[in-house]
C-alpha cells in the first residue's frame, strides 16, 4: 500500500478495521505500544507476534472511519515517531539521572572539588599563577 | 589544567601562523566533531516541523528531517542548526561540564517554587449567593440559608493552618458563594491575620472574588485600608453577561459594571481584575467580549472555559461545546487582542501570559494547574465554610455534587499535619507525576503543561486519565501549539507577546 514504509506494512485498511505489520529489527516493541496507546480513543487494538517474527497490530475501529487510508499513514508516522522518541530516551538514559541528582544534590556530582571548595584556600592555584606568570591556554592538556 | 605556572616569554617577535597555530586536523577529535544529545522531548507541530522542550523547557521548532538527522548524530556540524541545538542545550560535545551544570541549575530553578509549598489559601466564606449562573461550579444556596455560613472558630483555626505553611508568601482568596455576603467574616479574617503576621513578617495578598453586587462603601473603605483585591466575573456584552450570570429579578450586567466602576475610581484599575467563563452563547462573539473588556478599562483579560462541575455538568448539553470549538474560539479572540495591541491598546490574555511565561523565561510559575507534581494542596487549597479542606477549589466543587475523594480533613479536628499528609492528597500527587504519566512522559510540552488528578478523575474515573481523550490534554496542547506558531511564523505578533511576559 501507498503509505507503508520501511519496516511497517499497512496489510489491509477499511472503515472498520486497519491491519499492520512491523519489523521488531527496526520499531521496538515500547515504540509501537506507545504509538498504539495514541490511537485508543477511536481503535480497540491487538499487539501479536505473526508467524514471521513481526508485530502484528489489528486495529479495531469504535467508529466508521472517513479517511481510513490516510489514518493507517497517519499510524506509521506515529510509531517512527515514538521509535525515535526511544532512541532519544536510550540515548540520554545516563545524562538524564545525572542531571536530577546534580539539580537536586547539596554537592556537586560533576566538579565537587572546584565547586565546593572554599576560593580563600585557591585550591585550583588560580590566583597564584595568575599573579606569578602571565596566562597561557594549554592545547595539550585535553 | 589550563594554567601554567612558568613564564612564557617569546623567543621570536614575529612567528607566521603555521607556528603559532595547532593545524585544523588536530581540533578534529575535539569539540563539535561529535556530539551527544542531552535529554529532550518533541511532538509535531504540523506535517512538517517537530516542537522540540530540553530538559528545561527550552523550545525549538526544526524540520523533521532535520530533528531525525541531529538524533542519529549525522547532523552536520558547524551549521546554524547545529549552534542552535548547541546553545540551547540539547547537545553536548568537547569536553565541558558546563552544559550540565548550566541544565541541572536551570532545572533546580524550574523546581524551586515546590519549596516554597501551600501559598495560596481559598476560603469559601459562605454558600449564599445572590446570583444564579448557568454554569455554577458549587451550586449556591439561596440568601437567607445562614447555615452555609463559615463560623468564626472555623476561620481561626483556618488563620493558624495558613501560618504552619513554610511559604513565604500567604495569599488569601476569599471565596464563595457570594463572600460580601458574610462580609464581616472576611474582615475578621483579614485583620486575624494581620495581627498574626505582626510577628511572622510574610508577604500577604488578600483577594475577593465577588459579584460586586453587594458592594458597599463600607467594603471599598475597608479594601482600601487593608490592601485587599477584587476578582470579579465579566462573561461579555450585557445580553450575554445576563444571560449567562441571571440575578433574581434582573440581570447582573449593570451591578458589576458600575462596581468594577467604582472599585478602579476609589482603589485604582490595579486593583480588580476579571474573568469570562465561555458558554456555548459566547463562541460566536469573541470580538464583542474583548472590546466589552477593553471598554470597562481592563488591561487583562482570561478567556476560560466551562469545567465540568456544578450546574455545568447538569445542564451541560444547553450551553457545552468541544474543545475543538472553544480552540477556535480561544483563536479569534487573541487574533483580536494582538490587533488592538497593535493599534496600541494594552490587552494582555492572561493564560497566553502563563504560557509565554513557561515558554520563554526560565521561572517557574504557581498556576496550579499546569504543575508537576500536580498543583492541589501543595500550590494551593481550599478550606470550606463547613471546616473540610480539600486540595483544590475543583475537588470542593466535586464534594458539593456528592463526591468526598479528595477530602484532606477537617480544620478543626485535624493536625496540619495529618491534613497534609492525607492520602487524598498524597495519592494524586504520586500518581499523576507528569514525568511518569502515559504519553505525557514523552510530551514536547511536558515542560510547559501539568497535571490536573481531580478534573481527569471527574471527567474520566480515573486521576492519572486516558490522554488520548482527554480534553484537558486536547486544550493544552492546542494552546501552546498555537502559541508556538505565531511566535516562530508571525514576526508582528510574536513582537507583541514577548512583551506580555
Amino acid at each position: 500500500m501507498d503509505n507503508s514504509q520501511e519496516g511497517c506494512l499497512i496489510c489491509s485498511v477499511s472503515e472498520w478495521e486497519m491491519i499492520f505489520e512491523l519489523d521488531p529489527a527496526i520499531y521496538r516493541l515500547s515504540a509501537i505500544k506507545k504509538a498504539a496507546y495514541k490511537f485508543a480513543d477511536r481503535f480497540h487494538i491487538q499487539l501479536l507476534t505473526s508467524d514471521s517474527g513481526w508485530i502484528k497490530a489489528l486495529l479495531k475501529s469504535k467508529a466508521a472511519v472517513e479517511n481510513s487510508k490516510a489514518m493507517a499513514g497517519d499510524f506509521c508516522n506515529e510509531v517512527l515517531d515514538q521509535e525515535l522518541r526511544e532512541v532519544v530516551a536510550e540515548d540520554t538514559r545516563l545524562i538524564r539521572d545525572l542531571l536530577l541528582r546534580q539539580a537536586f544534590s547539596a554537592t556537586s556530582l560533576i566538579d565537587a572539588f572546584g565547586d565546593d571548595s572554599d576560593y580563600h584556600t585557591d585550591p585550583k592555584c588560580i590566583l597564584r599563577s595568575a599573579l606569578s606568570s602571565p596566562i597561557r591556554v594549554d592545547n595539550t592538556a585535553r | 589544567m589550563a594554567i601554567d605556572s612558568q613564564p612564557q616569554v617569546p623567543q621570536e617577535p614575529v612567528q607566521s601562523p603555521q607556528t603559532l597555530f595547532q593545524q585544523l586536523d588536530r581540533y578534529k577529535g575535539r569539540a563539535g566533531a561529535t556530539y551527544s544529545l542531552l535529554p529532550f522531548r518533541f511532538l509535531a507541530l504540523d506535517a512538517t516541523r517537530f516542537l522540540l522542550t530540553n530538559f528545561t523547557g527550552e523550545l525549538l521548532v526544526l524540520p523533521k528531517e532535520v530533528v531525525r538527522l541531529f538524533v542519529h548524530h549525522r547532523l552536520p556540524i558547524h551549521s546554524d542548526i547545529y549552534y542552535r541545538l548547541k546553545s540551547r542545550h540539547f547537545l553536548i560535545d568537547g569536553d565541558s561540564t558546563v552544559p550540565v551544570d548550566l541544565l541541572a541549575a536551570k532545572y533546580r530553578t524550574k523546581q524551586a517554587a515546590l519549596s516554597q509549598f501551600t501559598s495560596l489559601f481559598m476560603l469559601v466564606t459562605t454558600l449564599r449567593c445572590n446570583q444564579s449562573c448557568v454554569y455554577c461550579q458549587v451550586s449556591g444556596r439561596s440568601e437567607n440559608e445562614h447555615r452555609f455560613d463559615m463560623t468564626e472558630p472555623v476561620a481561626d483555626a483556618a488563620v493558624d493552618f495558613m501560618f504552619r505553611s513554610p511559604s513565604s508568601l500567604i495569599k488569601v482568596e476569599f471565596q464563595g458563594g457570594e463572600p460580601l455576603l458574610h462580609f464581616d467574616l472576611v474582615k475578621h479574617i483579614v485583620r486575624s491575620v494581620e495581627q498574626r503576621n505582626a510577628s511572622a513578617h510574610r508577604d500577604i495578598e488578600f483577594v475577593i472574588a465577588t459579584n460586586l453586587s453587594r458592594l458597599t462603601e463600607e467594603v471599598i473603605h475597608f479594601c482600601r485600608d487593608h490592601n485587599v483585591y477584587f476578582s470579579t466575573s465579566l462573561d461579555g456584552p450585557c445580553d450575554l453577561h445576563n444571560r449567562n450570570r441571571p440575578s433574581f429579578g434582573h440581570g447582573s450586567y449593570k451591578d458589576v459594571v458600575s462596581g468594577i466602576r467604582r472599585v478602579q475610581d476609589t482603589l485604582g484599575p490595579q486593583r480588580i481584575s476579571a474573568l469570562m467563563t465561555s458558554t456555548r452563547a459566547s463562541l460566536q462573539r469573541p470580538r464583542e467580549i474583548v472590546d466589552e473588556y477593553v471598554h470597562q478599562g481592563f488591561s487583562s483579560i482570561v478567556l476560560r472555559t466551562l469545567h465540568p462541575y456544578g450546574r455545568a455538568a447538569v445542564l451541560g448539553t444547553g450551553i457545552g461545546y468541544s474543545i475543538d470549538e472553544w480552540l477556535q474560539f480561544y483563536r479569534e479572540a487573541l487574533r483580536y487582542i494582538l490587533e488592538l495591541n497593535s493599534q496600541g491598546i494594552v490587552l494582555r490574555e492572561a493564560t497566553a501570559v502563563l504560557l509565554l511565561r513557561k515558554i520563554l523565561t526560565p521561572w517557574a510559575t504557581r498556576y496550579v494547574d499546569l504543575q508537576s507534581p500536580a498543583g492541589i494542596g501543595i500550590a494551593g487549597i481550599v478550606i470550606n465554610y463547613d471546616g473540610n479542606v480539600y486540595c483544590s477549589d475543583e475537588a470542593r466543587m466535586l464534594a458539593e455534587m456528592g463526591d468526598q475523594k479528595f477530602l484532606m480533613g477537617d480544620i478543626l479536628s485535624d493536625q496540619y499535619k495529618g491534613i497534609m499528609l492525607s492520602e487524598a492528597l498524597l495519592s494524586p500527587l504520586e500518581e499523576t507525576l507528569t514525568e511518569c504519566m502515559p504519553q505525557c512522559s514523552d510530551c514536547g510540552i511536558q515542560p510547559y503543561c501539568g497535571s490536573d488528578p481531580v478534573r481527569h478523575y471527574r471527567s474520566q474515573g480515573d486521576m492519572v486519565g486516558f490522554k488520548p481523550a482527554s480534553d484537558f490534554c486536547k486544550m493544552h496542547l492546542g494552546l501552546v501549539k498555537h502559541l508556538v506558531r505565531l511566535l516562530e511564523d508571525e514576526p508582528a505578533a510574536a513582537k507583541i507577546l514577548r512583551t506580555w511576559i
